[in-house]
């Protein structure tokens, strides 16, 4: 059984002309490449610092 | 890196191929949700968000659709079909202008569906799709609200619509299943479709028997015929008439609908009228104020100048008394602008020197004639015009003296003596006071 209401109620306004560079400006244009890109660049900064740790613990221990 | 860039570029493609393919059959929600997909994995993919763009426009969505269209020339300025698209748009004259405000109708007309006046929001739709049949969402809602209100008929109608752009919207799929269910039409199908796929299949040893064909009589015949006519008759009162009936009471309705339009149009025009009317009396009225502020000081100018003119007349002639008593009854404040005020500063130049002596002059002469009294009034104009000058001070206050009026002539001296320390006129104030 449809509720109306509710139905009525989920219709969200369109979007006016007047508004279009409004949204432009908030639209998320981030992809899967961009994303790929920021979670090769976080797991690079976490291998060189786990890589000068391990040098200093190396160091640490020689002396 | 170049790997993984160009599995994404291929998934990407791949979902384009998809929605386009959805798009060539008119499924245009399907075919949006590919593409934004398709869009998801590879955002220079210009082909998807151009068609992207191009089913916006379909749907109605014509903000959405430049959204798209412009991002795209941004991401990818060479050569791009969106700058078509874009010009096309831009190319007809009014349409931008024409679209925002069914756009803007069309919000409204939502939120008068979403704050309980559905009876409004009927009617502000029907317009908005009669302007824009593509427009799918006020479609959508248009048929929601004709169900809502019972109206079935029209809100298949409407979902027909709906369902010839875009093929397989959700909404109108289901709110379509509903018209069915309360059309019985649903009941309909259903046999229809039971019926279509319940035929056994035939064996090859199956035989059909043809019918065997009986000669009518002649009374067979005649009956036949009347039977036919009566058919006929009922035919035309139970399908016909109703059909015509019908039709008159559509014509009817249209013509309502039309005179309601014209009325509806009317009344806009009224309002804008009113408008106009009203901001034009607040112009009138401000120009009104104005002419008559302008009259007013023009009425002032012209009397000062007049004034004026009249004092320089008088001194002109050698009538001092009569230049100097308008002199001292102008209005100084109304002179503050040229040419007046330049007028102003040469009278007063010539009544504060030569009018002022004279003045005192012609006090002496009346005196010496023996016009005590208007000796009196002369010297008292030229105090007027200067009232710290010590010689007319003194000679009125010696008028005075001579008249035995001792009380007003010493109060004169006593302002020579401690005002005009320096004048001569003061030894002689000390003198005649008796000091």
């Amino acid at each position: 059984m449809i509720n109306f209401k509710d139905e009525i109620a989920r219709f969200k306004p369109s979007l006016e002309v007047g508004d279009i560079e409004q949204a432009i400006a908030k639209s998320d244009l981030t992809d899967m490449g961009d994303i790929m890109l920021q979670l090769i660049k976080e797991a690079a900064y976490t291998s060189s610092d786990m890589m000068a740790s391990g040098v200093s613990n190396i160091n640490e221990r020689l002396q | 890196m170049k790997d993984y860039s160009k599995l994404l570029k291929r998934v990407s493609n791949a979902y384009y191929n998809l929605g386009l393919e959805r798009a060539q059959l008119s499924d245009l929600t399907g075919a949006s949700e590919l593409l934004k997909r398709s869009l998801r994995f590879n955002k220079y993919q210009t082909d998807a968000r151009n068609l992207l763009g191009l089913i916006y426009y379909e749907m109605g969505e014509v903000a959405d659709a430049l959204v798209q269209w412009i991002i795209s020339l941004n991401l990818d300025p060479e050569q791009n079909r969106a700058d078509h698209y874009l010009n096309e748009v831009q190319r007809k004259p009014g349409i931008l202008a024409k679209e925002a405000a069914v756009t803007r109708k069309f919000n409204q007309a939502l939120h008068q569906a979403q704050h309980g006046a559905e009876d409004l929001a009927l009617i502000a739709l029907n317009q908005i799709v009669r302007d824009k049949p593509n427009f799918i969402k006020a479609r959508l809602l248009l048929a929601l609200l004709y169900l809502e209100d019972g109206q079935n008929t029209r809100a298949g109608r409407s979902l027909m619509k709906v369902l010839d752009t875009d093929r397989n919207n959700p909404l109108a799929l289901i709110l379509m299943d509903e018209v069915k269910k309360r059309t019985g039409r649903a009941e309909v199908e259903k046999n229809r479709m039971k019926n279509a796929f319940s035929h056994r299949r035939m064996e090859d040893d199956d035989v059909i028997l043809p019918r065997e064909k009986k000669e009518a009589t002649a009374g067979q015949t005649v009956l036949h015929l009347i039977i036919g006519v009566a058919m006929g008759l009922a035919l035309f009162v139970m399908l016909i008439l109703p059909a015509q009936r019908r039709s008159y009471n559509i014509a009817a309705n249209n013509r309502i609908a039309e005179n309601s339009r014209e009325l509806n149009e009317l009344n806009a025009r009224y309002s804008e009228l009113s408008e106009q009317y009203e901001s034009l009396s607040a112009v009138y009225d401000d120009a009104a104020q104005r002419l008559s502020a302008f009259e007013e000081e023009n009425a002032a100018f012209t009397s000062m100048y007049r004034e004026l003119s009249s004092i320089a007349g008088a001194y002109g002639s050698g009538d001092v008394v009569t230049a100097a008593t308008q002199y001292l009854q102008i209005d100084r404040a109304t002179a503050s602008e040229e040419p007046l005020s330049s007028m102003l500063a040469e009278i007063d130049r010539y009544m504060l020197n030569e009018g002022f002596q004279t003045l005192v002059s012609l006090g002496t002469d009346a005196w010496n004639g023996g016009e005590l009294s208007q000796a009196e009034s002369l010297y008292d104009l030229a105090l007027s015009i200067n009232s710290e000058d010590p010689e007319a001070m003194y000679l009125k206050a010696r008028l005075l003296q001579s008249q035995d009026r001792i009380t007003e002539a010493n109060a004169i001296f006593d302002v020579i003596i401690g005002e005009h320390p320096e004048s001569p006129y003061a030894e002689r104030a000390m003198n005649a006071r008796g000091y």
